[in-house]
């Protein structure tokens, strides 16, 4: 079954919650590492470090390896487009002020 | 002024609530690791800060979200040459955030319970899967050198007679190790980026997967 281009990119801007730092789901270390397949995409580079941490950001920039859709569910994306998925997580419940300190 | 009085006791009221509904988790862990070297034992320890947040209303994929303030433990296995046992490792990002809940934890229905437990009850071994990722440098003073460092090898990267003695967490109160930056004194200077000075990582070099981060965390 084509997967429609739409559908894809969906699943990217998903997948960004589940790689690097703050992962959602847990894919093991080195999730973001570049080389990693993702169906028909592979990861290029993120976007993960002390710094965008920091800004609580986190980014991840995939290549497809092929043509991703069809003309009839709504368009084609070619083979080797890079696709940049990002998140900003404010931790707003972050309070180590109240925390039950263990020690 | 009675509605706002009303108005900021309802918002406390909430706030206690939800604090009392989701509390947030917080220790210290003293982490310390041994090597045997031809010269003798060699130990460095770190004292670093957990604290681990639920994440009941901003849906972002993490149930929890996980702080740590420290830095990696050194050891200088030789005069100028360093082993540094990183806050990241085989548990993801944030592994040393996991270590304890998974080493105390393991048995237990409730992580933090365990971990309260081992209070006072001196260091506890690590067994190999949550040792964090050991690393060296060709050159200190040149983050692009870094290498990794297999726990089961050391000798590979040290020398002939060097193995990994000993690895242990212990729930502790001292205060959070500081001063990691004079034996990395580039440490400052990448301001938390890919050791390699990349803006973005990924690798497949070492200095481009590790940044500053994994050896220093929410410290100024």
């Amino acid at each position: 079954m084509t997967i429609s281009k739409d559908l894809f990119l969906a699943l990217l801007s998903m997948d960004a919650y589940n790689r690097g730092y703050g992962a959602g789901v847990d894919l093991g270390q080195n999730s973001d590492k570049s080389g990693t397949l993702l169906g028909s995409a592979t990861i290029l580079k993120s976007k993960g470090d002390q710094e965008a941490q920091d800004a609580g950001f986190y980014a991840v920039a995939y290549k497809t390896t092929k043509d991703i859709g069809t003309k009839d569910t709504g368009g084609i994306i070619p083979a080797e487009t890079t696709i940049i998925s990002y998140r900003g997580t404010d931790n707003f419940t972050n309070d180590p002020i109240a925390a039950e300190q263990i020690f | 002024m009675r509605a706002l009085a009303i108005f900021i006791a309802a918002i406390l009221a909430l706030y206690g609530l939800y604090k009392l509904s989701y509390p947030t988790q917080s220790w210290r862990q003293n982490i310390t690791i041994t090597v045997t070297t031809p010269e003798g034992e060699k130990t460095g320890s770190s004292v670093q800060s957990v604290t681990w947040t639920p994440n009941p209303i901003f849906k972002d994929g993490a149930s929890e979200h996980v702080n740590m303030q420290g830095e990696a433990v050194a050891v200088e296995v030789a005069p100028g040459k360093f082993l540094f046992a990183l806050l990241t490792g085989p548990l993801g990002p944030e592994h040393m955030g996991w270590v304890a809940r998974r080493l105390f934890g393991a048995k237990a229905a409730d992580d933090y319970a365990a971990i309260r437990a081992a209070r006072g009850k001196g260091p506890a071994d690590l067994p190999t899967a949550l040792i964090p990722m050991l690393v060296t440098f060709k050159d200190i003073n040149d983050p692009k050198t870094v290498e990794r460092v297999d726990p089961n090898n050391l000798a590979a990267a040290f020398g002939q007679g060097v193995r990994l003695a000993r690895a242990s967490i212990e729930i502790t109160n001292d205060p959070v190790t500081t001063g990691i930056e004079k034996k990395l004194p580039w440490l400052g200077r990448i301001k938390g980026g890919y050791l390699d000075g990349q803006f973005a990582g990924g690798g497949p070099e070492l200095s481009n997967i590790l940044h500053g981060g994994n050896f220093r965390q929410g410290m100024k």
